[in-house]
């Protein structure tokens, strides 16, 4: 395959689905997102799994998921969150809600806006995006 | 009584009374002798023996050797006027009891024919003769009765019986445990019926030493039920003996408790016979030694090697031409025992079934434990395998930071987080003390806030330290359960292995604290108590008891019974008492064993560890109490001597912790002017405690530091051996080897040195002098501050802000070389003045004191720049002075950092469109 290009160049609208971000401490997990957006996520616990979503009205969603197989890391896939207009609304409130800042809000380019990275209180690392 | 005061304040404790009264009866009996007869001189003379005789009744009745009958019979000659014989007599005696000899051959004192020059002889039995030693039977009965007692015993007895034994009758409760505190020798009680409780022997001689016991005050009790008290008590104090109860109180009417205290149960007193073999099992089923027995057995048989190990049978070694002095100076024996089998009575440490297996089990039972596991890599490893058994990567353990080197490197192989406590610094001395309560419980708390407490798994503590702080283990596991009732404990009582034998030290060692918490939290008087504390909480205040519906009791001790036990060297023992052990951890526990254990454990090790257990059982008591006595006799030298004194002070109580951890109020052992101070109260309530075993000497005023003490005049000028200094103190231990003699030695050395001090000081120019005096004022009045462990770098940490930090990620980094770069100490400061944070990528651990100052992924603070600065030992593990502190480079810090690839695409960014 090396440094050949498929034959049919494919395009569509989003390339995420969905994301879910593990947790073990399922609960703590849950204040910490709630905490920084100020939401109220809704939460399905069974047996195995406990889960939580981030209210979105109709664009790409998420959850926290504990249970089996859901691991929290630094390493690995790196998920920008949506921060709004100004992603220091946000970060702000990260280490009190027990996270850590690992990048503060920076400069991407005056076109693409600003970005900024934290570990959450699971230990997952993550990013904010906002525009301004 | 001839100067009964003083002699009481001179002594320690009633060993010491009892031979310096024989001792002086010994010389004064030899002063009557030579008197003329009728002269005043002897009238006088009479009376001064006689009043050390009364005083020796009063204690040797508690002795079934020389015993109260042939104190009798001194009297009686005293009576007859044979004062040359009576006079001969004493100084057999005498002679007798100072050396121990009556042990080997007791018949020595019954033989009247028997010459002092004979007992040369008896040294050669030592060691093949039977052992001796004493039963305490407890009945009011008359001499008469007793007499007959003895001779029904003696009767019953055969030359084929194993061990040797006496007789030593005590009429009342209290003096029942006279004699239990007093006689070390005492391996079995025989309690029969129900004996009175007030002891009418109680004199003022007496009195000092017994305090402990006439303020046990049972005498509410109904006399019936004293049998079982007593019984109760002397397990309680001296769990290692056999007691047996004689009653009419027929099996269905006897307590359970009862039947649970005693070995066995008699029903008829006449049964002499069937007691009499009864003791000698007792005491032969502890002196079994399976392993040991079974290696000596194994040794005898011949074998053919077919396998490892050359060495097995000598074969190697003294055929050799080139090795066989090696041979020659360990002796066939080891090279007998030495083998890689696991059968033939034999067995396999990693799986044991046989010997081996019954050899813990006898230990876990002499040390009082659940399980115990023999280790024979020394507790470095016990600490490694506890900490691997019981927490995983992730997980918290709150450790003095103080402790030993191997927790910090389990703490690296298991990936917990370690959040380090701070023993309190003693910089007057340079050296730390021990974690205060509070500072635990406010971590916790702290944790519990962020939402990390359900992490916390364990609580490490090293108990005693080095230097002899011993924690309030029962209130530390009380407090720290009332917060997180299913906490694991751990103490390293590496330097704490012989504090099981005897109470006033049991009583702050895990195992004994883990029974008595599991006992207590389970009656209903605690619920009660429990109930109480809490309605009567304010609010938000902290529980100090522990809810009792969930507590858990949970706790592991490791222990170097090489360091001040009988063992060889690397013999080390891990004491379990933990009631979710099966449940929970054995898996773990027994992977966590196998991979530290070597599959070739060291055969003499193990059967020293057998032996050794052996020892602790019969005269563990004897020699602890002597080594206390012995510490307790230095001690009292140093301070009393007034050469000794203008260079040297013993470092006590007051002087290492501080007021507000005293309760009682002790701040010393001896007083020159008060005499001997009883610790026992101290021992029971204190926050924290003295180990008078462990004795620091503040040198300061000698103008030698502690390094240059112990090696330039120590050790090179009179080969005595210590190990711990610090800038201004040296440490110096006794143990259950220590002997007077060795004691007397050290005495010696100390005066020599303050001579040699004194003839140098006299012979200083002036200039030299000023340089002296200079250095006299750097080891006195100037302290180095001795750095708190500052944090962990935010990178390393779980949660910004919470104590603990993933030291494995650290420590690994380090294992590449781009990772780190080298910051000379004299640079550290400016760069730190410059706004870079420096982080140290490796332990950091001078010598002394021994633990690091630094560990991986730990902010580096200007207090430990300073220390290291004006620290002025050599020995610095992790630090080379040519290259510097090694620290992280600023992109590791910054490892979870990264950019964003957003907007370097060609196209238009899919954000931008929004």
């Amino acid at each position: 395959m090396g440094g050949t290009s498929p034959k049919v160049k494919r395009q569509q609208k989003d390339f995420i689905s969905w994301f879910e971000i593990p947790a073990i401490n399922f609960q703590q997990s849950v204040n910490f997102y709630n905490q920084i957006f100020g939401i109220d996520m809704e939460t399905n616990i069974d047996d195995n799994y406990a889960m939580a979503f981030f209210p979105v009205s109709n664009g790409i969603g998420g959850s926290i998921v504990a249970g089996p197989g859901s691991t929290p890391g630094d390493s690995g896939p790196l998920i920008y969150l949506n921060a709004g207009k100004d992603l220091n609304l946000v970060l702000g409130n990260v280490e009190n809600a027990g996270g850590r800042i690992v990048m503060p809000k920076t400069l991407i380019s005056e076109e693409s806006g600003y970005f900024a990275i934290f570990i959450d209180s699971e230990g997952n690392k993550l990013a904010l995006y906002s525009s301004q | 009584m001839i100067n009964s005061k003083l002699q009481i304040s001179n002594c320690y404790n009633i060993n010491q009374l009892r031979l310096e009264s024989w001792n002086s009866l010994k010389l004064e009996s030899s002063i009557l002798s030579e008197n003329s007869k009728g002269s005043t001189e002897e009238k006088k003379q009479i009376e001064k023996v006689k009043n050390i005789l009364r005083t020796l009744e009063s204690i040797e009745s508690y002795f079934a050797l020389p015993g109260i009958h042939r104190l009798g019979l001194l009297f009686e000659m005293m009576e007859r006027q044979e004062y040359t014989a009576f006079a001969h007599k004493i100084s057999e005696i005498t002679k007798l009891l100072v050396s121990d000899k009556y042990r080997s051959n007791p018949n020595a004192l019954e033989d009247e024919d028997l010459k002092i020059d004979q007992l040369e002889d008896i040294d050669k039995y030592d060691g093949k003769g039977k052992n001796y030693f004493e039963v305490l039977f407890v009945e009011d009965i008359s001499l008469q009765e007793e007499n007959k007692l003895r001779s029904d015993l003696k009767e019953v007895g055969t030359s084929s019986d194993q061990f040797n034994y006496g007789v030593v009758v005590q009429k009342t409760f209290e003096d029942a445990m006279i004699a239990l505190k007093f006689n070390s020798n005492i391996q079995a009680v025989v309690i029969r019926y129900a004996p009175p409780y007030k002891s009418k022997k109680i004199s003022p001689v007496l009195k000092p030493f017994v305090q402990s016991i006439i303020d046990l005050d049972m005498n509410s009790k109904s006399e019936i039920r004293l049998g079982p008290v007593l019984g109760r008590l002397v397990k309680k104090f001296r769990p290692e003996i056999d007691t047996y109860y004689v009653t009419d109180t027929s099996l269905a009417n006897l307590k359970d408790n009862t039947l649970k205290t005693f070995d066995r149960i008699f029903y008829r007193a006449e049964d002499v016979q069937e007691l009499h073999l009864t003791i000698l099992r007792g005491i032969y089923k502890r002196y079994e030694t399976p392993f040991f027995s079974a290696l000596k057995e194994y040794s005898k048989k011949p074998t053919g090697v077919f396998h490892a190990m050359p060495i097995s049978r000598g074969n190697s070694v003294f055929k050799s031409r080139w090795i066989n002095d090696f041979g020659n100076f360990y002796g066939r024996n080891m090279f007998l025992a030495e083998t890689s089998s696991t059968k033939g009575g034999l067995d396999s440490l990693l799986q044991p079934t046989g010997t081996l297996k019954t050899a813990q089990k006898m230990a876990s039972k002499a040390y009082g434990s659940l399980n115990t596991f023999f280790v024979t890599n020394g507790t470095s490893t016990s600490n490694k395998i506890v900490v691997q058994a019981l927490v995983k990567p992730g997980d918290i353990v709150l450790i003095d930071r103080d402790c030993h080197k191997s927790h910090h490197y389990g703490l690296v192989l298991s990936g917990a987080y370690p959040v380090y406590l701070d023993s309190y610094p003693i910089e007057k001395y340079s050296m730390y003390g021990a974690v205060p309560l509070q500072q635990i419980k406010d971590k916790l708390l702290q944790l519990k806030e962020a939402g990390r407490m359900q992490l916390a798994k364990m609580l490490l503590l090293t108990n005693c330290t080095f230097d002899g702080f011993v924690y309030n283990v029962e209130k530390v596991m009380e407090e720290i359960l009332a917060i997180k009732p299913d906490m694991i404990f751990l103490w390293d009582e590496a330097w704490f292995a012989f504090a099981g034998f005897t109470y006033n030290y049991k009583q702050r060692t895990g195992m004994y604290v883990a029974d008595k918490l599991s006992k207590k939290y389970k009656t209903d008087k605690y619920r009660i108590e429990y109930e109480e504390h809490i309605k009567g909480l304010k609010k938000g205040e902290v529980s100090k008891l522990p809810d009792p519906d969930k507590v858990r009791i949970r706790v592991y001790s490791t222990q170097s019974t090489h360091k001040t036990l009988s063992s060889f060297r690397q013999g080390s023992m891990i004491h379990i008492w933990d009631q979710d052990f099966r449940k929970k951890t054995q898996n773990t526990f027994m992977e966590a064993y196998m991979t530290h254990t070597s599959t070739s454990p060291n055969y003499q090790i193990l059967a020293s560890l057998d032996a050794g257990r052996r020892q602790v059982q019969f005269e563990g008591y004897e020699l602890v109490e002597k080594s206390i006595e012995l510490a307790m006799v230095f001690r009292a030298k140093v301070n009393d001597h007034p050469k000794l004194k203008k260079y040297f002070d013993v470092l006590t109580v007051g002087d290492f912790i501080p007021k507000e951890y005293r309760s009682s109020g002790l701040s010393e052992y001896y007083n020159p002017k008060t005499g001997w101070n009883r610790m026992d109260k101290a021992w029971e309530a204190d926050e924290f405690v003295l180990d008078p075993t462990k004795i620091t000497i503040h040198i300061g005023r000698t103008g030698v530091d502690g390094d240059t003490f112990k090696n330039k005049y120590l050790m090179d000028q009179f080969n005595i051996q210590i190990n711990k200094t610090s800038r201004n103190t040296v440490l110096l231990m006794t143990n259950i080897g220590t002997t007077r003699g060795s004691i007397t030695y050290l005495t010696n050395a100390l005066l020599k040195i303050a001579d040699e001090l004194d003839r140098e000081e006299l012979s200083l120019t002036t200039e030299e002098n000023k340089i002296h005096q200079a250095k006299i004022n750097s080891l006195t009045q100037d302290f180095p501050p001795l750095p708190d462990f500052s944090y962990f770098h935010h990178s390393f940490q779980a949660v910004p802000g919470v104590p603990g930090g993933n030291i494995r990620e650290a420590f690994t980094l380090a294992y590449s070389e781009e990772n780190y770069e080298f910051v000379p100490l004299s640079e550290c400061r400016p760069t730190m003045e410059g706004g870079r944070t420096l982080v140290a990528s490796s332990f950091i651990i001078p010598y002394p004191p021994g633990f690091p100052v630094l560990v991986p992924g730990q902010v580096v603070s200007e207090e430990i720049i300073h220390f290291l600065t004006v620290l002025d030992v050599t020995e610095i593990h992790g630090y080379a002075p040519e290259l510097g502190l090694r620290v992280f480079k600023d992109s590791v810090l910054n490892r979870q950092q990264t950019v964003t690839s957003m907007g370097s695409n060609k196209k238009k960014n899919l954000i931008d469109k929004k």
